[in-house]
């Protein structure tokens, strides 16, 4: 239990951005410190280098191939004007050491690396006290007639720089680790106070205020954009619980005048004794209305499937010319019971990928519509075209027409087109024909001039984008 | 004839119990699926009747656990589920027939024929039909009424076709689209009911004895008034 708590504290986004933000302040914290020590350090290195190796040159110049007394004076008068603290000469002639002025500062120096002075000729080496003083660093150069000189400086300032850097760091080691720490913690909560936001209204929608919406700040962050997304999200929510609603309604009042008609008829039956043939009657009319009832329900849930976007689709290869022709004989009995002519229009030769009963549902759908609202004498027309990439099927008629303030809901579900010849439809057919085309990557379209005629087209695309079930948009 | 039906509502049970015993059927019921399984497994019935939604054991479970224990007889599963998922799950855990509630008794009662059908000798093949009077001649595509031949077109010689076949019962709308025109929906009502009035038109008209039933609320059937 306690480890788990642990695990999800490490887990959350804000630990991970603190624990990111402060590791990367420290590292560019001691970055910035060595940087600047390393700068300092090279520099005065160089400055005292450059001094001793002036120092050296100057009293070569003055002894000029002089003796060797000469050079003792010139060394002499360079400690009497550098003072004692700084430089301290060491000469050597025929083997013999001359430790110019007081000896006993090279006491502390151990002699023995310093005597190699072929090879130690014009370089600087640092030599460490033996007894915790300053570093020394030592220039040598080998003068005519083969002295060796050697200049030692007392190398205060690079000692100085290292320890006051130390003092420097120990002192503020610490506050930068606190700053660093609640900077994180800053930018880790503001960073997500969005997040906290968005949080905080999903869980106002879940206890069931569905109107509540995630407010932005405006400075079109990403975390405003996923508000934006969100709010959006939340709004085609609010949309399809709403036409829900709306569907309950309609179904229920849909439900409800056949379950009427179906309960009184039977009541009615029952009041007084009638003949056999009576109940007959009333027991077919009865199981006509019940037939009406299922339609209705496996219509909705037709509907409702399509646009959920979760129904399996059987697809196959649909040679459009043979199967519109097969339509085109299906409904050839209509033209003769109806009086309004069917014929084939443009029949391009396309294939498309679909599910075939739905699809012959959908333009069967189309076709008892165009025969519901056409006049006899009328002309239907079924068609197919390519175009492009899609293929659309076309179902025009010479009808009634729809006014161009209704064409906007003629596909909502249990829209009812005013005129029709007969009133039993429940206005769900051209919601299935949108549902189908969608679920298949295509949509429905409607033109329609009143008392001309109208067009409704299936179009779908030629290669659907993968087998993958499309939702309504 | 012995049909079982595993259904935990005692109320369907009774319908479909009065409506097959109707149709001449013997009936047995459980209403667990552990009472189904027993009966299922003692007796030998022509067709067993399952229940998807089934309280207690999952009805698919019940459908495997049939197939497991050897059960020969043919199952046909009624369910209120009617997604297309369901019943291909349901055919490939090996059930026979798939029926959605709620169905009418003239289309449980087709699926069962054919189920029952399924397991006895086979029919010949483009053997002529023949049926109160009117006879098909399956090979050369002619129908006689009485020695009188009569002119059909393709479809409607189908149509008359799956009517003989199921002579004296009732076929609803629906089965007639599956069967005469290959497509697996409700069709609504008008226009199937235009091809009969065409196949009537050409049958029946101006005869005394009709044999194109209407039967209201359910579909047509073959037989004499």
């Amino acid at each position: 239990m306690r480890f788990d708590g642990i695990k999800r504290i490490v887990n959350s986004i804000k630990f991970r951005l603190l624990a990111l933000y402060f590791t990367l302040y420290v590292v560019s914290f001691l970055a910035f410190m060595g940087i600047s020590f390393a700068l300092l350090y090279n520099m005065l290195n160089k400055n005292e280098d450059q001094f001793v190796i002036n120092e050296l040159a100057e009293i070569a110049g003055k002894h000029a191939g002089g003796s060797f007394d000469t050079l003792i004076n010139i060394c002499n008068d360079e400690i009497m004007e550098n003072g004692f603290t700084s430089l301290i000469f060491r000469l050597h002639a025929n083997g013999r050491d001359v430790l110019l002025p007081s000896a006993e500062q090279w006491k502390d120096y151990p002699l023995r690396g310093l005597n190699r002075f072929d090879t130690l000729s014009e370089r600087i080496v640092f030599i460490d006290s033996a007894k915790g003083g300053m570093p020394l660093k030592v220039g040598t150069t080998i003068l005519p007639g083969g002295y060796v000189l050697q200049v030692g400086y007392f190398s205060e300032s690079l000692a100085q720089l290292k320890s006051n850097f130390m003092l420097i760091f120990g002192i503020i080691f610490l506050p930068i680790l606190l700053v660093g720490l609640g900077g994180g913690y800053l930018m880790a909560r503001n960073s997500l106070m969005g997040i906290t936001r968005v949080n905080q209204t999903a869980a106002s929608i879940y206890r069931g205020n569905l109107a509540d919406r995630v407010e932005r700040s405006e400075n079109g962050d990403e975390i405003d954009q996923l508000s934006e997304t969100f709010n959006l999200m939340l709004a085609r929510l609010e949309l399809l619980i709403g036409n829900m609603t709306e569907m309950v309604d309609n179904i229920a009042h849909d439900l409800r005048t056949p379950l009427t008609r179906l309960r009184g008829k039977l009541e009615i039956a029952l009041m007084r004794q009638r003949t056999p043939a009576h109940y007959q009657e009333v027991m077919q009319g009865s199981l006509e209305d019940i037939e009406l009832l299922v339609r209705l329900i496996n219509t909705v849930l037709n509907i409702a499937e399509a646009e959920a976007g979760t129904i399996l689709l059987n697809k196959t290869s649909i040679d459009m010319h043979h199967f519109l022709e097969n339509i085109y004989e299906f409904y050839l009995p209509m033209v003769e019971a109806s009086g309004v002519g069917l014929r084939l229009g443009e029949m391009d030769k396309t294939e498309v990928r679909a599910d075939a009963n739905r699809l012959w549902q959908a333009v069967s759908n189309l076709l008892d519509n165009a025969f519901k609202f056409t006049p006899p004498g009328g002309l239907i027309q079924l068609s197919v075209q390519l175009c492009g990439a899609e293929v659309a099927i076309c179902v025009t008629d010479t009808g009634t027409g729809i006014a161009p303030s209704e064409l906007v809901d003629i596909f909502r579900r249990f829209y009812r087109h005013g005129e029709g010849k007969d009133d039993k439809g429940y206005g769900l057919g051209l919601s299935l024909v949108k549902a189908v085309a969608e679920i298949h990557g295509g949509r429905a379209a409607v033109e329609s001039t009143p008392n001309v005629g109208s067009r409704f087209c299936i179009i779908l695309p030629v290669l659907p984008p993968g087998d993958i079930p499309h939702g309504p948009q | 004839m012995d049909i079982l039906i595993i259904e935990d509502d005692p109320e369907i049970v009774a319908v479909v119990r009065e409506g097959l015993e109707e149709a001449g059927f013997r009936v047995e019921s459980a209403l667990s699926g552990e009472e189904g399984l027993l009966k299922a497994e003692a007796g030998n019935h022509a067709v067993i009747i399952l229940d998807l939604m089934f309280n207690g054991m999952d009805g698919f479970t019940i459908l495997r656990e049939l197939k497991a224990r050897g059960v020969k007889a043919p199952v046909l599963v009624a369910s209120a589920r009617k997604s297309v998922q369901d019943k291909v799950f349901c055919l490939d855990a090996g059930c026979d027939d798939y029926i959605t509630k709620p169905f009418s008794f003239a289309e449980l009662l087709a699926r069962i024929r054919v189920l029952v059908r399924r397991g006895g000798p086979p029919t010949a093949e483009g053997a002529p039909l023949s049926c109160e009077g009117v006879k098909l001649d399956l090979l050369n595509r002619k129908a006689v009424r009485n020695g009188q031949e009569i002119l059909l077109k393709p479809k409607e010689f189908a149509l008359l076709k799956y009517l003989m076949e199921n002579a004296g019962n009732v076929v609803t709308r629906a089965m007639i689209m599956e069967h005469v025109w290959g497509y697996n929906f409700d069709p609504g009502t008008k226009i199937i009911d235009v091809y009969i009035c065409q196949l009537r038109e050409k049958i029946d008209a101006g005869r005394d004895e009709k044999l194109i039933q209407t039967v209201r609320g359910t579909g047509y059937a073959f037989r004499r008034n």
